[in-house]
């Protein structure tokens, strides 16, 4: 078991740096001089000259690697023009809004997902499977970034039921920060109120991004729980006598996420990639729209460094995912 | 106790059918089997038969295709068609009519540990026998050990990838008796394990079934093993019923043609050994009268047309073919 | 092939997918035709801004005054072009290096993973994001960073099937017989692999309009006042709710265009590989 993970720790190793070295060509190697960006318009030639000796612009591209992963390993990621802050405190301050988005969408498409995938594999090729077909296709082919639109327009706009943006109302105080999850916190600092209302403003981001992650799961667990019922050991249970709920939310499901579990890697990468956008149009004060923010000025910086943050969550998710699935399975602990 | 002089199980004229891609395939057809308390009955036939199909049948775990066209299977009295899902997985299953499967590789949940797998079974129809968790572990690992299997109780945290396919089939039997059941439906028990664990298993299963005195509706197609097991033979051709007796009277006196052969392929007969020319027919399009008749060396005109009856020889003796003539013999 | 087919036609959601592609292509091809007002693609018309539905403006119009569903049709153009170059692009990059990842073993192979793996760390659209932002927005930018984020996903699938086919007995035979390795690759595992990267192309297609919709969406693809459906629904957003056509029909139309793909690249899968497997 550690084995395994020490392993998975060393590709994870070797994937990071070859990011690292795609993320650095990607500032260094374009066509487009880096100094004349970070000067501005107009600047003059010697401005240009200074800025480059500075930065190390001046340099070769080796030396001003070796430069770049010096300060990444100090926990330097550059400064960020748009705020004007180091963009490694940007991003520890924006990662729990993330974090409490992306678990309350996984939470919601694991909760509904799992559940629409037992049902479809159950009344296989009936009506029921059809309908949830239908559905998760859609939930698929969907933009969330127009999903997230008609619901704010419907739900926020046109009825009144739910704030258009935010994590809470711009004039409340947000929680002591604890956890970092402001619906939690706020209910450590007893608040139930503010708990309600942060809980609220959560809505539609969350169930934006849960929608590709709920179709993805059901899809997932549908096409596993079919084959997994036609396995001896089912026919076996139910001839043994297993009610046949416990057959299949027991035994049948149990396998069948085990090999669902492998998929959780893409749910990941939907939900972070689905955050951008998602945070954006809801003004979500998370990575997401953090990247959003630094695109559309232009601030390379924190592009690239959230890009290798999402990469790390990206591998740990990865990681996760081995140590879930031996926990499922009996017969990966024992490395067979 | 109920009447020991009445059929436990009992199958009368049962067919059923399977939709498939190619139409309506009617996989039984005037299938007939008895099994009296406490006997142990052998059903043969070669692979392909239907055999599986009337041990699902039984036990009522046809697959959503396939459906019980006509007959009907009594268990004590009771028509199992009578009694919906629930009260046959609540009433029936495990309890009194328990399975052994055929392959024990793929036959348990690689998931959990055995003691999970029979615990379970226990959680549903235990009540009988009363207790709790504990007690309940306590009667796994006495069983265990009364399959001889090896450190019964450590055996209980085992996962199945960790025990050998014998291991696998004692606990797959240790199972089957945990609801002191009174019909054990074993579906070729030991056609997945070597040569030498299959005698193994043939034994131990003897010794419980004369201890116990459960009755035992044994599937194989390996008179080998009915010889030494059991007291009476139904044997079944592409999906129906062609003879059915007392063991000795079978095992020496075969009436169908049919039925010779397959004795004759029995190597402890001493005789030559003689495959049976030809093969199962496809269900598809089933030959016409007799179904063995493009197989059949004592084929005469009439065969292909007019399909035989079952009838009673006497003696529990009951053959399905045209040279056997009802009450005669 | 035939078999094929007919399996791809029993299935009710292939088809369905099958003639909203056809009718994708139509739009894409005769556009200009077919629009009622084909200069809306650049036209601006300040005295019918925001018309809501109507008998003359059957989608209504944006705040351009344009009308909405000359727009839809003829941005049908503009994002099966960019589908299309993407994904042909990506298959002519991903699919030879799978194939000799795949077919050949040493450091060479090995290398080629490597790099998939590392494209593969980072989900599609934050990569193709990194990429769009480092250059000057423009659809030709969004193309090129959609396809270099999208071949990783062929190599990997060629280079799991080249193994897979390689295995078989008859390469064996085929080298037996003295066939070369780019003779076998090309006339003989190319083949045997085509269906999965057919598959594996469509539901591409449906991907690939929807990250390209997706950075028009976020500024990072097409420009105004190229009729780009994403980019079209993020204009609409400061005429909520008011305006509600303006963002509910493009989003209508990136909806069936990528669920068309979908069902058409399951269909497909379905009826090519019986057994149900799992992929996106």
């Amino acid at each position: 078991m550690l084995g395994l993970i020490l392993n998975r720790l060393a590709q994870v190793a070797f994937v990071l740096a070859g990011l690292t070295v795609l993320t650095f060509l990607l500032v260094r190697a374009v066509p487009t001089d880096p100094a004349t960006i970070l000067a501005g318009e107009g600047a003059t030639a010697e401005q240009l000259a200074t800025i480059r000796e500075r930065y190390g612009f001046d340099r070769p591209l080796h030396e001003q690697f070796a430069a770049y992963v010096g300060q990444l390993a100090r926990g330097d990621l550059g400064i960020s023009v748009y705020t004007s802050r180091p963009v490694a405190t940007d991003l520890v301050q924006r990662l729990p809004a993330t974090v409490e988005l992306a678990l309350a969408a996984l939470v919601l498409a694991i909760a509904l997902g799992i559940p629409m995938g037992v049902l479809a594999a159950t009344s296989y090729r009936r009506m029921a499977d059809h309908l949830l077909r239908v559905l998760s296709m859609l939930g698929l082919a969907v933009a969330s970034f127009w999903l997230a639109i008609m619901l704010q327009m419907t739900l926020s706009l046109n009825l009144g039921w739910f704030p258009l943006r935010g994590r809470i109302d711009t004039v409340a105080e947000p929680p002591p920060g604890v956890t970092g999850l402001f619906t939690i916190d706020y209910l450590l600092a007893g608040q139930p109120a503010m708990a309600w209302q942060a809980l609220v403003h959560l809505a539609l981001p969350a169930v934006t991004l849960a929608l590709p992650a709920m179709a993805t799961i059901s899809r997932f667990v549908r096409s596993s729980l079919i084959e997994t019922l036609q396995k001896d050991f089912v026919a076996y249970e139910i001839a043994m006598g297993y009610p046949r709920r416990v057959v299949i939310w027991k035994y049948a499901l149990r396998n069948s996420l085990s090999a669902t579990v492998t998929q959780i890697g893409l749910l990941v990468g939907l939900l972070l990639s689905g955050s951008i956008v998602v945070e954006a149009i809801f003004s979500w004060p998370g990575l997401g729209d953090y990247i959003y923010r630094a695109i559309i000025t232009g601030d390379t910086n924190p592009v690239l460094s959230a890009t290798l943050l999402i990469g790390v969550i990206y591998a740990v998710a990865n990681i996760l995912v081995d140590v879930i699935q031996a926990l499922i399975d009996p017969r990966v602990r024992s490395g067979r | 106790m109920a009447d020991d002089t009445a059929p436990m199980l009992e199958v009368d004229d049962l067919s059923v059918r399977i939709g498939t891609l190619d139409g309506q395939l009617e996989v039984l057809q005037q299938v007939h089997l008895r099994v009296m308390p406490g006997q142990v009955v052998g059903l043969v036939g070669e692979s392909g038969c239907g055999k599986s199909t009337l041990v699902r049948a039984v036990l009522r775990i046809l697959p959503d295709s396939a459906r019980q066209t006509g007959g009907a299977i009594r268990f004590r009295g009771t028509d199992l068609a009578t009694l919906d899902e629930r009260r046959m997985s609540r009433e029936i299953r495990a309890r009194r009519i328990a399975f052994i499967p055929q392959d024990p590789y793929l036959a348990l949940n690689p998931l959990f540990t055995v003691g999970q797998q029979l615990m379970e079974i226990l959680r549903w129809h235990g009540q009988a026998q009363g207790g709790g968790r504990r007690q309940w572990r306590a009667r796994i690992a006495a069983l265990f050990a009364r399959v001889r299997l090896p450190e019964p109780e450590a055996m209980l945290d085992r996962f199945p990838h960790q025990l050998s396919g014998g291991q696998r089939q004692r606990v797959l039997i240790a199972a089957a008796l945990l609801c002191d059941p009174e019909l054990i439906v074993a579906d070729e028990p030991t056609t997945a394990l070597d040569v030498t664990t299959q005698q193994q298993i043939l034994v131990l299963l003897r010794e419980l079934v004369e201890e116990l005195g459960v009755a035992v509706l044994f599937v194989t197609h390996d008179f080998g093993v009915v010889a030494e097991l059991c007291s009476a033979v139904t044997v079944m051709y592409a999906g129906q019923t062609v003879e059915a007796g007392p063991m000795t009277e079978i095992l020496h006196a075969p009436q169908h043609p049919y039925t010779r052969r397959l004795v004759e392929c029995h190597p402890d007969r001493m005789r030559e050994l003689r495959g049976i020319p030809g093969a199962v027919p496809s269900l598809v399009n089933p030959p016409g009268g007799c179904r063995f008749h493009p197989r059949c060396d004592r084929r005469v005109a009439g065969c292909e047309t007019r399909p035989p009856q079952l009838v009673d020889v006497g003696g529990d003796h009951a053959v399905n073919c045209i040279h056997v003539h009802g009450g005669a013999a | 092939m035939k078999f094929v087919l007919r399996a791809l036609f029993r299935d009710w959601a292939a088809v369905f997918g099958l003639a909203v592609i056809f009718l994708l292509a139509v739009l894409a091809i005769f556009g200009e035709w077919i629009a009622p007002f084909p200069e809306d693609a650049f036209d601006v018309k300040p005295w019918q801004r925001l018309r809501p539905p109507g008998p003359e403006f059957l989608l209504g119009t944006d705040a351009l005054g344009r009308d909405i569903l000359s727009r839809i049709i003829l941005g049908a153009r503009v994002a099966l072009g960019i589908a299309l170059t993407v994904v042909a692009a990506a298959a002519l990059i991903g699919v030879p290096l799978g194939l000799v990842a795949g077919y050949r073993d040493g450091w060479l192979s090995d290398a080629i993973m490597r790099v998939t793996d590392i494209f593969l760390a980072v989900p599609q659209l934050v990569l193709a994001l990194a990429f769009a932002a480092v250059m000057a927005p423009s659809i030709q930018t969004a193309m090129l960073a959609l396809t270099l984020t999208y071949w990783p996903f062929f190599t990997r699938i060629v280079y799991g099937e080249t193994r897979r086919v390689r295995s078989a007995l008859y390469i064996d035979a085929l080298m037996a017989v003295g066939a070369g390795p780019a003779r076998i690759a090309l006339m003989h595992i190319l083949p045997n692999i085509m269906p999965a990267i057919i598959v594996r192309a469509t539901i591409g297609l449906g991907v690939t309009i929807l990250i390209a919709a997706a950075l028009g969406f976020l500024g990072m693809g097409a420009t105004p006042p190229t009729p780009e459906w994403g980019l079209m629904v993020a204009e609409s957003r400061r005429y909520l709710p008011d305006a509600w056509w303006y963002s509910t029909f493009p989003g209508i139309a990136i909806l069936l265009a990528v669920l068309a793909f979908n069902l058409l690249g399951d269909g497909l899968r379905d009826a090519v590989d019986p057994r149900l497997r799992r992929s996106r």
